[in-house]
């Protein structure tokens, strides 16, 4: 069913799997990748803790064949260890499939078990695949997992009690198709989270709520739950249905709202309604007060006030000059050059790492007089973007952030703005950011690889307003 | 023993029902912590069984709602369930009261756990006094064994209760609490009409599950044990309650089902099939020696990795001493209650399954005994504490603080030790045991945020379960609408066991079972 239709939630108990589906009358496509050589070849048993042996190049695979352990034994696919079953197919954001067709002489359970290893892994992570009651007739059958999106290489494992015989076995890569939802339960595989910035978001809150008299309601987000389970003592707090009766959605009032960023763009990955959603929250700082922002590993996590009626949060400056005076940069190269009048300025290289598009010139740029952004502002970037997708790919990362130099100080200081995953169709996006007050000159600066376009970049300095805290941790600004 | 030496027996009336009226409300303590343990670990309505015969109680009371039933058929051909309807009431009580939903089923299990409790409550007050009820309790409210139980729609620990129930007024009404402070009642008419009530509780408890007609013979043993002149009073009101009972059924079952003696002739299908299952060496009995039966509580109760093991051979010695002293009328009572209740039920037809071997090892079939083991160990408990001890030397010691010491430090270790077991039982929708609920949630909010159409796609073997929790409802109600099952839709693909797209020809969201306990094939 994974190949054809889109995944809305994995359940895991042990051995027990619940997945619900999506099930469309058209069927979705999935990019399929086979993995691996013909089976068997490059697929091993395990004798021992210290023997593994190479299974030969054709032919059926019996468990239990000739090896010590008569009862129990694991098969596993490729050679070495972290394995890469090639380049394409070894990142994350996918489903592995194994397929194989398998009799035994009794009813005999045969597991799958996927290792994979994140960049620079020594140690494999175990993801359970389900198991499959095994019987005298020889049939298909099919089990897989999601590859989360840290995964760069991966193993597949097999275990089965001897007598179980394979007659073949196919490894697959299926990509993620945009209406997937890749929500799991009971560790179906590993899930990302931050839990020193739900604590943290939820001691700020805890204290502005307290300091400002301002009301204990969350609004119904993301991660509300989870950052209220992290309060001490839930005294009071309640989380605020997403949708009030009278039927309007955010911007809520008289609410806090906590965007754990990180968290909501792993989920949105190209996704239609869910981009939609992150995109609602993506200009809330303008109309809300802005309390905390806490910056970790999976990246922001914002905290605002929406007030009953929105604020009204002076423009200081605007700045819309985009292309004129943009540059790209090629790390490789030491390249800089400045980029076509016209036109969106799209991304070349395919290293994410290496390509900048950068407004301004000269080591310290100073924005002209009329639209100078002075410290103490909220800067903020809204563009136009889209990328160009490969086969198989749910969407490209593009990361923006501002470079800003203090009072006679030759060396910038970066500040991370935040990054959007960029679907095929182009959308608008606004990312900000705190400009300290010592800031007096500054550059815009945005990363990301070959395919990714930009267009009708504005950049705004925003006072700020009474209520507005600007309290960081982590290093947001 | 203390509750021999009957503290306030000798006391006016008034101060023993002020007393009473503490222990009782000490139990009333005690079974709302037990519930409230129950309702934190809680498990959710997936259990084959406990689907089973929720949706049939379901389908009595909201007959107008198509639940798809798959009916467990009878070899006599007949539904079993059409016989629990004692058991069933509850559970359709409150679905004709909270409607569809796994709220209904909540609400039965918290039912049956009361009743457990009442159960064991009254039957520890009448043969072994008012402390060793309460203490009886704690072990209930704490037992690894009763939490797992009582957090399921099964019969089990209903039909105990109800028998316990019953015995405890056919032991109150034959004087065998005399020697607790629970004086038998005077009148004749009482003395009548308390073991009818108890006779006909012992049918209800034949009812619920028909191995336990078992108590409705030591329900007649007790009224035995009743003092000479009032014996066949006692013994006529059992009677006469377990024939009221059984006219009630043979009235609803010609009623319902238009056969009043289906009750007889299944039962006579029961021996049938277990003798020609036994005779040709497959089916019942299969691979099942008499030791193995003999030990199947035990192996059971090592499998929880809880205090339950203990708890239970410490129960069986007791049960021995209450055997070795016989002479005391209570003492005798509890002993064949505890070793018939052991012995027979250990042995007693539970499936008729051609697959599965019948005696197969759950631990809910535990529950048949579990009270009466909590009692025994209860009773040492309170012996251990409360009871004085002549001898001279150990007196001194014995007597002290230390066995009280010694007594408060095995009650936590024994209590804690049940309690983690539970609390890290994968069983419970606590500790991940929370597919449905999950998937239920998941299904809500996917529909709303999403806008996708709140249809779920069933087959046959799933819509059982996914009608408990995502129950039709009108359009644009709160709850995801199910499609029921058509002959289009249960077309499966050959590969494919519990669930599949089928021929789905508008979009619906579809759930799907893949579990590895089973020897059934899946695919995903």
């Amino acid at each position: 069913m994974i190949e054809t239709q889109p995944l809305v939630a994995r359940h895991r108990r042990g051995a027990e799997l619940i997945d619900i589906f999506f099930i469309r009358a058209k069927p979705i496509e999935r990019e399929i990748v086979e993995l691996g050589l013909p089976f068997p070849s490059g697929w091993s048993r395990v004798r021992s803790n210290l023997e593994q042996v190479p299974l030969a190049t054709s032919g059926e695979v019996t468990f239990g064949g000739g090896g010590k352990n008569k009862r129990l034994e694991i098969i596993f696919s490729g050679v070495g260890a972290p394995w890469r079953p090639g380049v394409e197919a070894a990142d994350g954001e996918r489903f592995v499939q194994v397929i194989t067709n398998a009799r035994a002489p009794a009813m005999t359970r045969l597991r799958a078990d996927l290792f994979w290893w994140g960049a620079g892994d020594k140690k494999p992570q175990r993801q359970y695949m389900g198991a499959v009651w095994v019987g005298p007739e020889q049939r298909e059958y099919s089990l897989w997992t999601y590859l989360p999106q840290d995964a760069r290489a991966y193993r597949m494992l097999l275990r089965a009690k001897a007598g179980l015989v394979l007659a073949d076995v196919k490894m697959r890569a299926l990509s993620r198709h945009p209406d997937d939802r890749v929500r799991q339960f009971g560790d179906a595989w590993p899930e990302v989270r931050d839990d020193a910035g739900l604590e943290v978001t939820a001691g700020v809150l805890q204290r502005d709520a307290k300091s400002r008299s301002r009301p204990k309601v969350l609004y119904d987000e993301l991660s509300s739950e989870r950052i209220i389970d992290e309060f001490p003592e839930r005294s009071g707090w309640l989380v605020a249905p997403r949708r009030d009766p009278a039927g309007r959605v955010f911007p809520a009032s008289d609410t806090y709202v906590a965007l754990d960023w990180g968290q909501l763009l792993r989920q949105t990955r190209g996704s239609g309604y869910e981009s939609a959603r992150a995109h609602r929250y993506y200009r809330a700082f303008e109309d809300s007060f802005v309390v905390h922002r806490y910056r970790g590993k999976l990246g922001f996590i914002d905290v605002l006030f929406a007030p009953p009626e929105p604020i009204e949060r002076p423009v200081l400056a605007e700045d819309r000059s985009f292309p004129v005076g943009w540059s790209r940069l090629l790390n490789s190269t030491k390249e800089d050059d400045p980029i076509a009048a016209t036109g969106p300025a799209t991304f070349a290289s395919e290293d994410p790492n290496d390509e900048y598009i950068y407004s301004g010139s000269g080591p310290v740029w100073r924005a002209p007089p009329d639209s100078s952004l002075a410290g103490d502002a909220i800067v903020s970037v809204s563009f136009d973007a889209r990328a160009e997708l490969g086969p198989g790919m749910t969407g490209k990362t593009l990361r923006a952030a501002l470079f800003w130099w203090p009072e006679g100080s030759a060396k910038a200081i970066r500040q991370p703005m935040g990054e959007v995953r960029l679907g095929s169709r182009a959308r608008q996006f606004t990312l900000w950011t705190y400009l300290p007050r010592a800031a007096t000159s500054h550059r815009m600066v945005f990363r990301s690889s070959a395919g990714a376009a930009v267009s009708s970049v504005r950049i705004r300095a925003l006072g700020r307003v009474e209520g507005d805290s600007f309290a960081q941790r982590g290093g947001a600004w | 023993m203390s509750s021999d030496s009957a503290p306030s027996q000798d006391l006016p009336a008034t101060p023993r029902a002020r007393s009473s009226r503490r222990w009782i409300l000490a139990g009333v303590v005690v079974c709302l912590i037990g519930l409230g343990i129950r309702g934190w670990l809680h498990q959710q309505p997936f259990n084959s069984d406990d689907v089973q015969y929720f949706t049939h109680a379901q389908q009595m009371s909201l007959p107008a709602i198509n639940f798809e039933t798959v009916r467990t058929e009878s070899p006599s051909g007949y539904s079993a369930n059409s016989l629990r309807f004692v058991f069933l009431s509850i559970p359709a009580v409150y679905s004709s009261l909270l409607g569809t939903g796994p709220e209904p089923f909540y609400g039965a299990i918290f039912t049956m756990a009361v009743l457990s409790f009442i159960g064991i409550f009254a039957f520890a007050w009448v043969l072994s006094g008012p402390r060793v009820a309460v203490i009886a309790s704690v072990v209930w409210a704490t037992s690894y064994a009763t939490i797992a139980v009582d957090t399921r729609l099964a019969p089990d620990n209903m039909g105990t209760a109800l028998a316990l129930l019953g015995l405890a007024l056919i032991a109150y009404a034959a004087g065998l609490g005399r020697a607790n402070g629970v004086e038998a009642p005077a009148s004749r008419k009482k003395r009548f009409v308390y073991p009818a009530l108890g006779g006909f509780l012992l049918w209800a408890a034949f009812q619920t599950r028909a191995s336990f007609f078992i108590f409705a013979l030591l329900g007649v043993t007790l009224a035995l044990l009743a003092d000479r002149d009032k014996r066949w009073l006692v013994v006529a009101g059992v009677v006469a309650g377990g024939v009221i009972g059984e006219l009630v059924e043979m009235i609803y079952l010609a009623g319902t089902v238009g056969d009043p003696w289906l009750r007889f002739k299944l039962l006579l299908n029961f021996g049938g099939s277990v003798a020609a299952s036994g005779a040709s060496g497959s089916g019942a009995y299969a691979g099942y020696s008499a030791g193995d039966l003999f030990t199947r509580y035990p192996r059971i109760l090592w499998g929880t990795d809880s205090a339950e093991f203990i708890l239970h051979f410490v129960g069986l010695a007791i049960f021995i001493w209450w055997a070795t002293a016989w002479r005391k009328k209570h003492r005798l009572a509890k002993a064949v209650c505890g070793l018939v209740a052991y012995g027979f039920l250990a042995f007693a037809i539970t499936n008729l399954d051609p697959v599965v071997p019948l005696m197969r090892e759950k631990l809910r079939y535990y529950a048949t005994a579990a009270p009466l083991f909590h009692i025994a160990v209860a009773e040492l408990g309170d012996m251990f504490v409360f009871r004085k001890f002549d001898h001279r030397r150990l007196g001194r010691w014995l007597n002290g603080r230390l066995r009280l010491v010694a007594a408060g430090l095995l009650a936590v270790l024994a209590t804690a030790a049940n309690l983690v077991a539970a609390a890290d039982s994968k069983q419970f929708a606590k500790n991940g045991n929370d597919g449905m609920l999950v998937a239920a949630e998941v299904l809500e909010t996917d529909s709303e945020e999403s806008g996708r159409p709140r249809v779920l796609y069933q087959d046959m073997r799933t819509s059982r379960v996914t009608n408990i929790f995502c129950p039709t409802r009108p359009a644009g109600g709160e709850r995801a609408a199910t499609r029921p099952t058509s002959a289009a839709t249960s077309r499966l693909a050959p590969t494919v066991t519990f669930c599949s797209t089928g021929s789905a020809s508008t979009p619906t969201s579809a759930v799907c079972f893949y579990t590895a306990r089973e020897r059934t094939t899946t695919t995903g």
